[in-house]
C-alpha cells in the first residue's frame, strides 16, 4: 500500500462501522422515493431525507468524529491546534453529508420528482444544510461536555425526537418556532422561516465555539 | 534543556481532588533521563504535561526556554518533541507505512517526497521494513511498539519522551528496545518513565525516583544502588517459611541445597548464615521505597 492524502487518512481513522450510516439511508430512501415517485406522497419521502434523516446522521457521526480515536493522545502531542483538529475531522463529516445530499437531489431530478415546495435552490440547500449544522454542533459539544461520544449521540437522539414528536409545540410560540431545527424542511413558506434560520444559524455557530472551547482543554478527554 | 520548578498537578476540585504531583523540581539535559517510581506515583501526569498536554495546576515548566503555560510555548516545544504514550492507540486498518505517515503529517511534515524518504527510514531503524505494507491489526504487541516509536522518531525531535515503553515487551524486545533508546540518545533528549528498574539501568545514566507526587531521589544509578548498601542479604534456607515481612524478597532461586533469598531490608535475625551482597539498582529502589514506607508509618 502506498501513502494517501491527508484528507484520505482522516477518512480512515474515523469510526468506519458509522461511516456507511449516510449511505444506507440514501439507499433506504431512493428505495421508497422510486416506489413512490408517482405518487403525490413523494415530496413528503423526500423532504424526509433532506430535512430530518440526513440532520440526524450528520448529528451522530458529528458526535463520535473527535473522541472515537484511539491515537488522540499522539493528535494532542502533535503541534497541532485544537480548531484545526475539530475542522479536519467534522469538515469531513459534513462533506461526507453534503455529498450525500447532492447526490440524492440528482437522484430526484433523473425520477423527475418535484421539490419546489422546498423553495429556491438556495432555500433547498438550506432545508438540509441547518438542520444538519444545528445537530452537528450539539453531537459535538453534547461528546465533550460529557466526555463520551455515545453521550453527544444520545443527545442529538433525544433533540430530534423531542422536535418532530413536538413541532407543532414548537410552531405555537415565536421563541419555540425560532428554536424549531427542522422548519426550514417542515414549512418551508412560513413568514419565521428567515428569523428560524438565522437563529438556528447562530445556535449551530455557538455550539461549534463552545465545542472548541471545551476540546482545547485537551487532558479531559485522556 | 528542561527546567521544572515547583510543578503541581491536582485533578478534581474539593474533596475529591487528588494531588498527582507535588511541588516537582527538576532539570533535565542531554542524553537519557529515567524516570522511575511505583504505579500510580505522577509519572505519567509528568510525561503528559512536558508534552504540553496537560496543563500544569502550579509551578513552571521551560523547555528549550519555552513556557509550557503559554500556547505558543506549548506548540514550539511540541514541534520538537517525539512522544510514545503509555497506551498507545493505533489505527487497525492503516498499515504501519500510512499510520507513521499520517502521524509525520500531523508533525507538520508537509513536503510528500521528503516525508516519504524519513518514513522508510524510522521504520528501518525500528527494523519493520519488511512488514511496513502490512496492516497494523495483525501487528504483535511488540511490533505495535515498534511502529509508536517509528512515529515518535519520524519527525526527528530533540525531544524524546517514551513512557512505559517496554511494557507488554517479550524480554529479546525489550533488550533490542533498550538499545534502541541508547542509540538514539547520543544527539537528544530522551526521558524514560518505566517501573522497570532494570531498563533504567540498562540505558540511564541520570535518573529521578518518583513518588506519591515528589520526587524522593535524584542522581546516578550507582547513588541510588549506594542507598542501599549494608541492607542487601542473601540466604539459602530449606526451611519452608517465608522471610520476615520486614524484608522484601528480591529474588528466589531454587537450589539443590535449599531456596536462596536475595533479601533487601535489616539483619534478618532468623537466619545466622545470611550474607551481606552487594546491591544492585533494583535493591537500591525497594530500600528507598521500604525507607519510605516506614518514614510514613512512622509519621502516621
Amino acid at each position: 500500500m502506498k501513502n494517501l492524502m491527508p484528507w484520505r487518512y482522516t477518512l480512515l481513522t474515523l469510526r468506519l462501522d458509522l461511516l456507511w450510516l449516510p449511505g444506507v439511508l440514501w439507499v433506504l430512501f431512493a428505495l421508497v422515493t422510486w416506489l413512490k415517485h408517482a405518487d403525490t406522497q413523494v415530496f413528503e419521502v423526500a423532504g424526509g431525507f433532506f430535512g430530518f434523516g440526513l440532520p440526524l446522521i450528520a448529528g451522530i457521526l458529528a458526535s463520535s468524529a473527535v473522541l472515537d480515536n484511539p491515537a488522540l493522545e499522539l493528535h494532542f502531542a502533535a503541534p497541532r491546534p485544537a480548531w484545526r483538529i475539530l475542522l479536519e475531522r467534522q469538515g469531513l463529516i459534513l462533506a461526507l453529508i453534503t455529498a450525500a445530499s447532492l447526490t440524492f437531489q440528482m437522484y430526484l431530478l433523473l425520477l423527475n420528482v418535484d421539490v419546489s415546495r422546498l423553495g429556491s435552490p438556495i432555500s433547498r440547500q438550506l432545508a438540509w444544510l441547518l438542520p444538519t449544522l444545528a445537530l452537528m454542533g450539539l453531537g459535538c459539544a453534547g461528546a465533550f461536555v460529557l466526555k463520551q461520544s455515545m453521550g453527544g449521540a444520545l443527545l442529538v437522539g433525544t433533540v430530534w425526537v423531542v422536535q418532530l414528536i413536538g413541532h407543532d409545540w414548537f410552531m405555537q410560540y415565536d421563541v419555540t418556532r425560532c428554536l424549531f431545527v427542522f422548519l426550514s424542511a417542515y414549512q418551508p413558506q412560513h413568514p419565521a422561516l428567515h428569523m428560524n434560520q438565522i437563529v438556528v444559524l447562530s445556535l449551530s455557530v455557538l455550539l461549534f465555539v463552545f465545542a472548541w472551547a471545551l476540546f482545547k482543554k485537551q487532558e479531559r478527554y485522556l | 534543556m528542561i527546567e521544572i520548578n515547583q510543578l503541581t498537578k491536582v485533578y478534581g476540585k474539593g474533596a475529591k481532588a487528588i494531588t498527582a504531583l507535588n511541588g516537582v523540581d527538576l532539570e533535565i539535559g542531554a542524553g537519557m533521563f529515567g524516570l522511575l517510581g511505583p504505579n500510580g506515583a505522577g509519572k505519567t501526569t509528568l510525561m503528559r504535561i512536558l508534552a504540553g498536554i496537560v496543563n500544569p495546576s502550579g509551578g513552571t515548566v521551560r523547555v528549550s526556554g519555552h513556557d509550557l503555560a503559554t500556547e505558543k510555548g506549548k506548540q514550539a516545544v511540541k514541534a520538537m518533541l517525539g512522544y510514545l504514550p503509555q497506551e498507545l492507540g493505533l489505527y487497525p486498518d492503516l498499515t504501519a507505512r500510512q499510520f507513521v505517515d499520517y502521524m509525520a503529517i500531523l508533525k507538520g511534515m508537509n513536503d510528500p517526497a521528503a516525508r516519504q524518504k524519513r518514513v522508510g527510514e524510522v521504520l528501518d531503524v525500528v527494523g519493520l521494513t519488511q512488514a511496513a505494507d502490512r496492516k497494523l491489526k495483525g501487528f504483535s504487541g511488540g511490533m505495535k511498539r515498534r511502529v509508536g516509536i517509528a512515529q515518535a522518531l519520524v519527525n526527528e525531535p530533540r525531544i524524546l519522551i517514551v513512557d512505559e515503553p517496554t511494557a507488554g515487551l517479550d524480554p529479546e524486545e525489550r533488550i533490542r528496545f533498550r538499545n534502541l533508546l541508547v542509540d538514539l540518545a547520543s544527539d537528544r533528549v530522551i526521558i524514560l518513565s518505566t517501573h522497570i528498574v532494570e531498563d533504567i539501568g540498562q540505558t540511564c545514566g541520570d535518573l529521578a525516583v518518583l513518588a506519591r507526587g515528589r520526587i524522593v531521589f535524584r542522581g546516578a544509578p550507582t547513588l541510588l544502588m549506594q542507598a542501599a548498601q549494608g541492607k542487601v542479604w542473601s540466604v539459602t534456607t530449606t526451611k519452608a517459611h517465608k522471610p520476615s515481612e520486614k524484608l522484601t524478597v528480591i529474588s528466589m532461586l531454587h537450589l539443590a541445597e535449599g531456596i536462596q533469598y536475595r533479601l533487601v531490608g535489616p539483619q534478618p535475625a532468623e537466619y545466622a548464615d545470611a550474607q551481606l551482597v552487594p546491591p544492585g539498582l533494583e535493591d537500591g529502589y525497594v530500600w528507598l521505597m521500604q525507607s519510605m514506607g516506614q518514614a510514613s508509618q512512622a509519621l502516621a
